[in-house]
């Protein structure tokens, strides 16, 4: 089949599954928020922060998320235009850009959304790692605009664990299951 | 991945501004405080309810 087509399928259909999946996990679960005091504060007052989290623990990010509005760097990769279209269902937008690849084109787009009023979420260990790893260009972005950089985490009291180096698997896992489900039977 | 049902945290760590001002070592004062900030916050949430 097609492997063109079979992208665009996936591009179009993972990212619906898994915004989905995400709503409706978030919607059945008991969700407790801690040390949120200052981060609320700064949005009631239409502060703009930024926030950082690391890749591994993105997927429950947009649930979080209460603030007027904010813009996330994802890759140039295709992970990143899954990414970008699956936050888009939460009213995220997003800036394309990475240290590995086009960082200063990154850097550009995130100082326009930040003059726009946006807040910023940045995964400091990349897409690429190494995993919680920091990279310097979050510190450089806070240098430059002045914000404060907010750290973030997300735990659950019951999970499945993630494939050993797959830090998205939970994307990765529906995008293989309609891989399969689209190719023909031998 | 979650599972349905089960419970969930969110937990932020101290905000961390930087000087415009700051040298090198200081960006990567920063930048290791970032780094331990969220070590601490993730391992503190993946033993909340545990």
């Amino acid at each position: 089949m097609d492997s063109l087509i079979i992208n665009k399928i996936t591009i179009t259909v993972v990212p619906f599954l898994a915004s989905l999946l995400i709503k409706f996990l978030a919607r059945t679960m008991k969700l407790t928020y801690i040390n949120f005091e200052k981060i609320r504060d700064d949005w009631q007052r239409g502060k703009n922060v930024i926030i950082a989290f690391w890749h591994g623990r993105l997927m429950f990010m947009p649930v979080m998320y209460k603030g007027n509005g904010v813009s996330v760097l994802v890759s140039q990769h295709r992970d990143g235009e899954l990414i970008a279209r699956t936050v888009r269902r939460f009213g995220i937008s997003s800036v394309r850009g990475s240290s590995t690849r086009g960082w200063f084109g990154g850097v550009k787009g995130l100082l326009r959304e930040i003059k726009k009023g946006k807040d910023i979420a940045i995964t400091p260990d990349g897409p690429k790692g190494p995993r919680f790893n920091a990279q310097m260009g979050i510190i450089h972005l806070a240098r430059t605009t002045g914000l404060p950089i907010i750290p973030i985490t997300f735990g659950a009291s019951k999970k499945k664990p993630l494939r050993a180096g797959t830090p998205l698997s939970c994307l990765t896992h529906f995008q293989k299951a309609y891989l399969y489900a689209a190719l023909p039977l031998p | 991945m979650p599972y349905p049902f089960s419970k969930g945290v969110f937990i932020c760590g101290s905000p961390i501004t930087v000087d415009r001002n700051s040298s090198d070592d200081e960006l990567e004062e920063k930048r290791a405080l970032l780094q331990n900030s969220l070590m601490e916050i993730t391992e503190k949430a993946d033993k909340y309810f545990s």
